[in-house]
């Protein structure tokens, strides 16, 4: 048995063993650990003010832990100040897009994968490889999240923390229903036929699963389960009429059996998406499919004890669909007049130890070497947990190859929106993959 | 003022203007400031936006000219197509509802209540409410699935009450319902417009033994048909305008499944969400001329319907 300090050790390497490998032998070893006395890095004293803009999409949780850190950083170096707003993922992308428009995004704001290729190619965000050993403070840096951030040649972002999809459960709520807790190491069907179980021994009003169907999250899981990826590397649609059938039949058939929450629920939580909105959080539902991340996220909003388990697994010889992702970056505008204090404040967010305690793992595991041993003694049973699954999942994940292209946004929203007109809308799941797979080829062409 | 001005000096060298010449130019050089506005902040930009409406645009890349491909691809998207769907359903129910509600309220106030200030106050409140992103959100919760609205409901007896919000046959009356609570901007017209009807002509009608339902037939609605037409026309022109009720309520993204995608939530996603500025750009022109189009009729129309007291003598 491992004490908790040898398996984050322990984790810890496996998560940086695979991600180092996979880069090949042309990446750079990673440099020995910094001494713990190395100064935080700051702006050049005097030499630059004003005020930093912050934008980041999440929920409440976040939203206080980031402003504690913008908090601690004003008091370190005073001649920065911040603005910063945040919302749900869907409307901050649409506010940040308005802003890019406008030429006026914020200094500092917080990047998604799907979205970074579509910034970099349309040069608004600054590369931050000058930085790098300066203001980012990046010698410790894991090289495999790293290099999510790099395109082009260049460094566009640096992420805030590792995930891995996962799917989070009410453990409570499957313990007063009477039944055996999941394995884990449920396929697609197990998982189904143990949802429709479920779903009959739970309390009227509460269902086994959320709606995943409108989630490209797992979506993307199921796709990678075939061995491909959801877009080609020239960024079209990689997926066939017959994968989105399978994948929209699957829910429907699990509406049938009354074993997902109804649609209007799934509706709401589509057009409200915080952690406060969630079925699973709200006890309407006992399944969640989402990044490791959102374990500490949920769990504070209720009284049931959560745990988190892989998403399904495909048929059996299929290989993990499952991918390290960095769950957000933060870019920095092309067009910053405070390159240098922007810069500085990403370096000190990733680093210094206060602010990594603050932020735990709320975004994710962190990258830095550094900020994972400051974190080791004071994570709280959330954040320990989510480590520990996170160091286990790793290993049962393949790299993804190919960056999401400009339209993947749209496909999103029209999978949702889709996918929720077969219950709402008395839609076929032929016709709804049919008017899904045409609006994927034609967002994805632009 | 010509008594004050003829002390100044009239400047010399401007002689060959005269008098009249001279404060037309003094007045467009106070014009100005609202002039550049006009050229620089509307003119201007809504002739760029037309032809940034027949190029592929992204925001960031130059655009691109493709003729009129833009215009040729919104007969073909059927979100397009919906979305003018739902705003035809939208704003042929919200403005005759909302005209009604105001005349209704209008004729009620009109009978010399006590207090009438207060009243009036009160109906208008909301119309300086409605439009606000707040009433949106409140609205959001009160029809919500765990919201005041259902509560009542269950408590009425309902046992599972539809969740307005979030069923697509639903979604869009609730916004309909908004709508119309903020009848109070031409309540208020209303009520002006019905206090310039002489009274003899009720009196006279009375004497010649014309009950209410009559009167409101024959001197009423003639009389008040100038302000109708005001009122019809302003209301349509923000009926098919509107955006935020719509686009708070449904966190953006016009649902459930599209039910409450009015053309301006469909134009703000193409245009913002999708960075298609182009496409966006044509619809808003689309918009534009059907405004246009449908004011100008309902002007033409007025000639029928629409009775000017001074003009028939």
């Amino acid at each position: 048995m491992l004490t908790r300090r040898g398996f984050v050790r322990t984790g810890l390497a496996l998560f940086v063993a695979p991600t180092v490998l996979a880069l090949g032998p042309a990446c750079a070893v990673l440099p020995g650990a910094q001494s713990p006395s190395a100064p935080p890095a700051g702006p050049d004293n005097g030499a630059q003010s004003g005020t930093l803009q912050v934008a980041w999409w999440g929920g409440n949780d976040r939203a206080e832990r980031t402003q504690k850190v913008m908090d601690q950083f004003s008091a370190r170096f005073t001649q920065w100040k911040f603005n910063s707003s945040f919302t749900n993922f869907f409307a901050y992308w649409d506010k940040i897009n308005t802003q890019a428009a406008g030429g006026g995004l914020p200094d500092v704001f917080q990047m998604d994968m799907r979205y970074i290729g579509q910034f970099v190619s349309k040069k608004l965000v600054l590369d931050m490889s000058r930085f790098t050993d300066t203001a980012l403070n990046l010698k410790d840096f894991d090289e495999g999240l790293l290099s999510q951030g790099k395109l082009e040649g260049g460094l566009y972002g640096i992420p805030l923390g590792g995930i891995v999809q996962a799917t989070v459960y009410d453990k409570t709520a499957i313990q007063e229903a009477g039944m055996t807790l999941p394995t884990g190491t449920e396929t697609w069907a197990d998982y189904a036929a143990y949802c429709q179980k479920l779903s009959k021994a739970l309390p009227r009003g509460v269902y086994a699963s959320d709606d995943e169907s409108i989630n490209i999250d797992p979506f993307e899981v199921f796709i990678r389960q075939r061995s491909k990826e959801l877009y080609t590397a020239d960024g079209k649609a990689n997926f066939t009429r017959q994968d989105l059938v399978d994948w929209l039949q699957y829910w429907a058939d699990l509406r049938q059996a009354g074993a997902t929450v109804p649609p209007d629920v799934a509706a709401a939580f589509f057009q409200n998406d915080t952690p406060e909105t969630t079925p699973l959080v709200q006890g309407k539902a006992v399944f969640k499919m989402r990044w490791t991340n959102f374990l500490g996220q949920y769990q504070p909003l209720t009284k049931h004890e959560l745990v988190m388990m892989p998403n399904p697994a495909g048929p059996s010889g299929t290989r993990p669909g499952a991918y390290l992702k960095a769950g957000s970056l933060f870019s920095i505008s092309a067009k910053t007049g405070f390159a240098q204090g922007a810069a500085s404040f990403v370096g000190f967010f990733n680093t210094d130890p206060e602010a990594v305690k603050v932020l735990g793992l709320e975004r994710g595991v962190p990258g830095s070497a550094r900020a994972r041993e400051t974190l080791k003694p004071v994570l709280n049973p959330n954040d320990a947990v989510q480590l520990e699954y996170f160091n286990q999942q790793t290993k049962n994940t393949t790299a993804k190859t190919v960056l999401d292209p400009p339209g993947a946004g749209e496909f999103q929203k029209a999978l949702a929106r889709n996918a929720l007109s077969i219950p709402l809308s008395g839609v076929s799941v032929g016709e709804a993959a049919d008017k899904l797979l045409a609006e994927a080829t034609k967002a994805l062409s632009a | 003022m010509r008594t004050l001005s003829r002390p100044l000096h009239r400047p010399a060298y401007w002689p060959k203007y005269g008098r009249a010449g001279q404060e037309a130019l003094a007045a467009y050089l106070f014009l100005t400031p609202w002039l550049i506005g006009l050229v620089g902040l509307t003119l201007g930009p809504m002739l760029a936006s037309l032809w940034v409406s027949f190029t592929r645009y992204d925001l960031i890349s130059a655009p691109r000219w493709i003729g009129a491909q833009n215009y040729v691809d919104l007969l073909a998207d059927d979100r397009y197509l919906h979305s003018v769907r739902v705003t035809l359903s939208y704003v042929l129910l919200e403005v005759p509802l909302r005209l009604s509600f105001a005349l209704g309220l209008a004729l009620l106030l009109n009978r010399g209540l006590r207090g009438l200030d207060l009243y009036r106050a009160v109906y208008y409140l909301p119309s300086l409410l409605g439009g606000s992103v707040a009433i949106a959100i409140l609205w959001r919760q009160f029809f919500g699935p765990d919201g005041m609205v259902n509560s009542v409901l269950m408590n009425l007896g309902w046992q599972n009450p539809p969740t307005w919000l979030h069923d697509p046959r639903f979604a869009l009356y609730t916004l309909v319902l908004l709508g119309v609570w903020q009848f109070g901007s031409p309540m208020i017209i209303f009520l002006a417009g019905l206090r310039q009807i002489p009274r003899e002509l009720y009196d006279a009608a009375e004497v010649d033994g014309a009950r209410a339902p009559a009167q409101f037939l024959n001197i009423t609605l003639p009389l008040l048909s100038p302000l109708i037409l005001f009122n019809l026309v302003l209301q349509l022109i923000g009926a098919l305008q509107a955006f935020t009720p719509a686009f708070i309520v449904s966190g953006g993204t016009g649902g459930p499944v599209d039910s409450t995608l009015l053309y301006t939530l469909y134009l703000y996603e193409q245009a913002f969400g999708f960075l298609h500025m182009g496409y966006g750009t044509a619809m808003a022109w689309v918009l534009l001329v059907v405004v246009a189009g449908v004011t100008a009729g309902i002007f033409a129309s007025s000639r029928y319907w629409v009775f000017y007291m001074d003009r028939s003598g």
